[in-house]
């Protein structure tokens, strides 16, 4: 008790007035819930401060007190995950991240650490990983429990460039078609309830023990907005931005995340990153290389977004590249067969207006046609990529961050034409 | 592969955390008060204990004053004051919040906080400041704590940490449910359905004589729904309808018909006519269709008894002035100084973990002993070549 030695023990009455009390009030709350499997342990002890526990505190200690921390898994700037298990079940393993408040984030509770739980706690699909419980720890840092998953991530499975590590994994077209498939209706699902991921990515795609991909990483991701509403374009990660975002659009949609699908689609193909570059200028020439050049004609508007005059110079004999020609996609994307580089063609539309919604896609004849999606549990594993280490390895980077392999810009937020400018 | 409104609401936290009926409503809150109440009074029973013992030591064991603080029984508010206070200064942080936003979850977060505190352990006017401060990072309005600061204003200039303190108080209070599912997002879409089937139900009627009135109708008509819309959403969705406890009790399709009800009734029942389509010669969904439209009357006299003028009467400011005051001699004085309260927190905390540093170590340097020792018995581990299978 942190009152003062002179204090006796509280009023015996009083005490236990309030313990009845709180622990009707704690009944109350548990019949609202629908999840009935939250343990009831002894309905009060003392608070932090000395006195007796607030009915949020008491919430908080039994959540604390479920999950007990394991060994350190990774330890980022940003958060250190942990490995951990629900005391209830004590074979269910599970991943606690536990976010740090840096000395830099002085307002508080971080705004990606915010925006993460917010919307995990509202998303909840078999292709989204599941937040299972939230909780403080003494030191005022706030902990996720997240579910365990331990086989690495897609990017580990797919990427052959320069620096992939591990040993090559094969995989087939039908293969892609189910990661694909997943994909989508995790997408599907967050633009139902209104929500933009706005940092789709092979990093951010997770498997399952039981080999199902899950979406992770919501630390950008906000709702759709009111119609006249601005939005920052600064959002993400550069491979895998679309152009609208790159032009410095301020009124964009979900569509936005449709293209990132599209990058991932292609890059499962190629093994490869699709449009890298080392700037922001870079990768958005090399996207008019692959998908051609914004104009009017193709993009009604897109001359009114605010970089546009520093991409169209106003020049006309510029060079202006046409994309890629139809036969050099069917050479590259082949694996797709006709229908499937038709639907690639389609998400990766420079005319956001024009690409396809996730409902879309998931109708789209391509998932109808043969090779049939491979069934979950036999999808290809990572050989030695994944393992717990890789997921903390995601979980604890900062949100629209690319891979530190010296290829990528590590400020990826950050829209930077600097160069272009005379 | 549709997912209706009523399956998407169910899964938010707003339904699984924050809808009550109003006795299970009613019960929380009463708990919490009775609570809170034992809590002021073995404060303030440790503190008069306190004092006579220090009195005692330092008269030789006798009591010589007998101070006021020491006979007094202290007057805790009643359940009734305490929502009287909260009325006020959820009103307040509406109008705080309507500069900053078009949803205002701010006032939300103070209403849902204290279903699990009371005022008498934490002011509102701390809370604040905080909730507002909370709901521009979740409501994508974030901006720099010190600008904030500097627009929040007030009477006394804000300091960072007056809105920082109790954040982590509120965000656990919050349950780390952040979203507040509102009913605007109903209003528009739901403008241009009550048109484009007006229009449809107009079409279909049989013609009659005098063309051009039809018209002129249309016209008039739309004007109606345009009213309608904006006096159910100006008026009452931003206004009462957050003040009072709608969103704990109804679904937000449900506060929007309310809104809608009070704004245009017979426009609304059409409106709902048209969801409740039969077969003709069935009327299977007629019990259905009643009770929806009792619910949403019952919001809407929720909702209008809500609907009041913002500034209070001076009869209510007078009680208000009561109310305030009773709080300032009840306040726990355990929780008065929250800022103190959160950095004797933090210090504690980081002292138990540099206990848990050296333990780790000690820990550590054990196992690398262990491994070592089990080493020189086992031999090596093999080395790892990845050797052909």
């Amino acid at each position: 008790m942190g009152v003062s030695t002179n204090s006796p023990v509280h009023p015996k009455s009083a005490s236990t007035e309030i313990q009845a009390a709180k622990a009707k009030a704690l009944t109350v709350i548990r019949a609202t819930e629908t999840s009935a499997s939250s343990p009831i342990s002894k309905p009060s002890s003392p608070g932090e401060d000395g006195g007796e526990r607030d009915l949020a505190e008491e919430l908080n200690a039994q959540t604390r007190a479920r999950y007990k921390k394991g060994k350190l898994l990774g330890e980022g700037t940003y958060a250190n995950v942990f490995l951990g298990h629900d005391t209830t079940s004590p074979n269910t393993l599970v991943a606690i991240k536990k976010t740090k408040k840096l000395d830099s984030f002085k307002d508080g509770m971080s705004i990606d650490t915010i925006r993460e739980i917010r919307f995990l706690q509202e998303l909840k699909h078999p292709n989204i990983i599941n937040l299972m419980a939230v909780f403080s720890s003494k030191d005022q840092n706030v902990n996720m429990v997240i579910e365990l998953l331990p086989r690495g991530d897609l990017k580990t499975i797919y990427y052959r460039g320069a620096d992939a590590k591990g040993p090559e994994v094969s995989y087939t077209g039908a293969d892609i078609k189910a990661w694909m498939a997943m994909l989508m209706r995790a997408v599907w699902f967050c633009h139902e309830h209104f929500v933009m991921h706005r940092d789709i990515k092979g990093d951010n795609l997770l498997i399952a023990a039981d080999g199902s991909l899950k979406l992770a990483d919501f630390g950008l991701a906000r709702s759709f907005a009111d119609p006249g509403t601005r939005m920052t374009p600064e959002m993400v990660t550069s491979f895998y931005r679309p152009p609208e975002l790159f032009l410095g659009a301020t009124h964009y949609s979900a569509a936005v995340d449709i293209w990132s699908c599209g990058i991932v689609l292609g890059e499962l193909v190629k093994r490869d990153y699709w449009v890298p570059g080392h700037t922001d200028l870079e990768i958005f020439t090399r996207i008019t290389e692959v998908f051609g050049s914004p104009s009017e004609a193709n993009w009604p508007g897109v001359t009114k977004l605010p970089n546009a005059p520093l991409i169209n110079p106003s020049d006309d004999s510029a060079p202006r590249p046409p994309g890629m020609p139809t036969e050099q996609w069917n050479r590259e994307f082949g694996q797709l067969g006709p229908i499937g580089i038709d639907l690639l063609r389609s998400m990766t539309s420079l005319d956001p207006r024009k690409r396809p919604t996730a409902k879309q896609i998931l109708a789209h004849d391509w998932f109808r046609t043969a090779p049939a999606p491979t069934k979950t549990e036999l999808l290809p594993q990572a050989g030695g990529g994944g393992g717990p280490v890789k997921m903390a390895e995601d979980l604890k980077r900062k949100p629209g961050e690319a891979p530190s392999d010296g290829r990528a810009d590590k400020v990826a937020r950050k829209i930077d034409f600097g160069s272009m400018k005379k | 592969m549709h997912l209706n409104e009523d399956a998407k609401y169910r899964t938010s936290t707003q339904f699984r955390y924050w809808n009550f009926t109003p006795d299970s409503l009613a019960s929380l809150r009463r708990n919490t008060n009775r609570a809170a109440v034992e809590r002021v009074k073995a404060a303030f029973d440790r503190r008069r204990k306190a004092r006579i013992a220090a009195d005692k030591a330092q008269n030789g064991g006798e009591v010589t004053v007998v101070s006021e603080l020491q006979t007094k029984e202290v007057e805790c508010l009643t359940l009734e004051e305490e929502q009287k206070l909260l009325g006020y200064y959820c009103a307040q942080c509406l109008k705080m919040g309507k500069d900053n936003f078009k949803y205002p979850a701010n006032v939300y977060y103070m209403k849902r906080f204290y279903l699990f505190n009371s005022p008498m352990t934490y002011h509102p006017k701390d809370i604040l400041k905080t909730a507002l401060f909370v709901a521009t990072k979740t409501e994508n309005h974030h901006q720099d704590l010190d600008k904030y600061c500097g627009q929040i204003g007030g009477k006394k200039p804000t300091l960072r940490d007056d809105v920082l303190a109790p954040e982590f108080i509120l965000t656990q209070a919050l349950r780390f449910t952040f979203e507040v599912r509102h009913p605007f997002r109903a209003v528009l879409p739901g403008h241009s359905q009550s048109a484009v089937q007006l229009q449809q139900a107009l079409l279909s009627l049989p013609q009659t004589s005098g063309g051009p009135e039809i018209i002129h109708e249309v016209h008039q008509m739309e004007k109606r729904i345009t009213e309608a819309h904006s006096i159910a959403s100006d008026r009452y969705l931003k206004n009462a309808a957050l003040l009072t406890d709608a969103y704990f009790l109804y679904t937000p399709s449900q506060i929007w018909l309310a809104a809608h009800l009070l704004a245009d009734e017979p426009l609304t029942l059409f409106y709902l006519d048209t969801k409740f389509t039969v077969a003709p010669g069935s009327n299977s969904s007629a019990p259905l269709k009643t009770r929806v439209i009792s619910t949403i009357r019952s919001c809407a006299t929720m909702i209008s008894n809500g609907d009041t003028p913002s500034q209070p009467t001076l009869e209510e400011r007078a009680e208000l002035t009561r109310v305030d005051k009773k709080l300032y001699q009840c306040r726990n004085p355990d929780k008065i100084d929250l800022i103190g309260l959160n950095k004797a927190q933090k210090r504690d905390a980081t002292m138990d973990g540099k206990l848990e540093e050296g333990l780790a170590k000690k820990r550590k340097i054990e196992r690398e002993k262990q491994e070592k020792e089990a080493d020189d018995f086992w031999g090596p581990p093999l080395p790892n070549t990845g050797a052909p299978g």
